[in-house]
């Protein structure tokens, strides 16, 4: 039914979502398509791990489904989102070691239709790659929001339930560090 | 405004979210300060290039993973569904035979409620069983479903019905009958017989939601025999990570 499809396309995430709620577990699967290459390049970034970006894009949008009952009409779908998101990866996975060095990973992150693309792409930025590998999680986190994926500092400030004010020194001093670092090598 | 000042306002700048007056103060200093220059420069270029990290496209087999996930999730809520439709059925044809009894026990002496009852619930049973058989080999997966379904609603062992769920268990085509097969059976699992039948099966799935589910019941029911199987899986490269780390869990449990 090639009209109900148009449809959904032209639906907001918040209106598919809503529906969501009402049982129409169908829609996940048009957020799932719209987020999915986003978020799994946020959880590489941050984590320089393929095979569990692929379990936390997955396991994010599987609690998008389980915990639909608290998905709030007011909230904007991406910030909520992400919420789950950077929960998924601190509560599973805060123990463990991440920051390994990017070149063993590069070899692994091979995707998609982009595949060679994509490897070649991030061999271009290794040495910025390296440089965020060595922040914290929390202030790589917060540049790979606003400059990579292009998320305000308002709605970063929702997705950590933070001040924004908090945010902006968090941001300017991660950045400061960075450059550092970067310019150190 | 000193070059420490400066600096402490370049990410703002950079954003473009750097206000007057102050604006024009860090715009002035720029213009005289070559270092400042540099520093500035240098933030620029960093700044740009987070900006132009790609965007990584995730593997294809995640939208598939995921839409089977959603499958599943709404077959479990159409399987609440065609419970409560089965358990209101049930119940109106118990209470049509209940009224039936108490009528016609007017005309002799009252006996035994229980036995009357007992003898209810298995008529009750026999239709349900053989609701179920006709039905679990029909063309349509959705109607095997049902089946299936009926089949977690009999109350008592009978070795047609565990059978009948073994085989669509093992051999349906559709895996989601497979998987409402799994799940029927570990109603039945208090029965060793069915536990060694899981295990059996377990051997021979290649299906992870199955392998999993299967996994899941028979480590519920402390199935000791499981754990030969169980070492297999975990050790076999072929099966999913996920399903490699239940059974290795499973194994922990059950030792």
């Amino acid at each position: 039914m090639p009209f109900l499809k148009k449809k959904t396309e032209n639906q907001s995430d918040e209106q598919l979502m809503q529906e969501v709620c009402k049982g129409k577990l169908q829609n996940a699967a048009t957020l799932f398509e719209r987020y999915q290459h986003r978020l799994y390049s946020y959880f590489i970034y941050l984590s320089a791990n393929q095979s569990l970006s692929e379990d936390l894009v997955q396991n994010t949008f599987y609690r998008v489904i389980k915990y639909k009952h608290a998905y709030k009409p007011e909230y904007e779908f991406k910030n909520w989102l992400y919420t789950i998101a950077r929960n998924n990866f601190y509560n599973e996975h805060r123990k463990k070691e991440y920051h390994a060095n990017i070149d063993e990973n590069t070899d692994k992150i091979t995707t998609g239709n982009d595949g060679e693309k994509a490897l070649l792409q991030l061999q271009e930025h290794q040495e910025l790659l390296n440089a965020l590998n060595q922040l914290s999680d929390n202030e790589r986190e917060i540049l790979l929001m606003n400059k990579m994926q292009n998320i305000k500092y308002e709605d970063i400030a929702l997705i950590m339930n933070e001040n924004i004010n908090t945010i902006k020194a968090r941001a300017a001093r991660a950045l400061k560090k960075l450059k550092l670092i970067y310019t150190q090598n | 405004m000193n070059c420490e000042t400066f600096e402490k306002n370049i990410p703002d700048y950079l954003d473009k979210s750097l206000k007057s007056p102050l604006m024009q103060k860090f715009e002035t200093h720029l213009q005289n300060c070559k270092s400042c220059q540099k520093e500035l420069e240098q933030y620029n270029k960093l700044n740009e290039e987070l900006k132009k990290l790609p965007t990584i496209h995730a593997p294809e087999n995640l939208k598939n993973n995921f839409n089977r996930q959603l499958e599943f999730e709404s077959l479990k809520i159409s399987r609440t569904y065609y419970a409560k439709m089965i358990r209101i059925a049930a119940g109106f044809a118990l209470f049509i035979a209940g009224a039936a009894f108490m009528w016609s026990a007017q005309k002799w002496i009252i006996p035994d409620n229980s036995e009357q009852l007992s003898t209810l619930q298995n008529d009750v049973n026999q239709v349900k069983t053989m609701m179920m058989m006709q039905l679990i080999d029909q063309e349509s997966p959705s109607t095997r479903i049902k089946a299936v379904n009926y089949a977690e609603e009999i109350t008592k062992v009978d070795p047609n019905v565990i059978n009948a769920l073994i085989t669509r268990l093992n051999t349906d085509q559709n895996s989601n009958v497979r998987l409402a097969a799994a799940y029927a059976l570990e109603k039945f699992a208090y029965d060793q017989t069915v536990r060694n039948k899981l295990i059996h099966s377990l051997s021979n799935q290649k299906d992870p939601l199955v392998q999993i589910a299967l996994i899941n019941i028979l480590v519920n029911m402390q199935e000791h025999n499981a754990i030969e199987e169980l070492k297999k899986i975990m050790e076999d490269e072929n099966n999913l990570k996920e399903v490699r780390q239940r059974a290795e869990y499973g194994v922990g449990v059950l030792i």
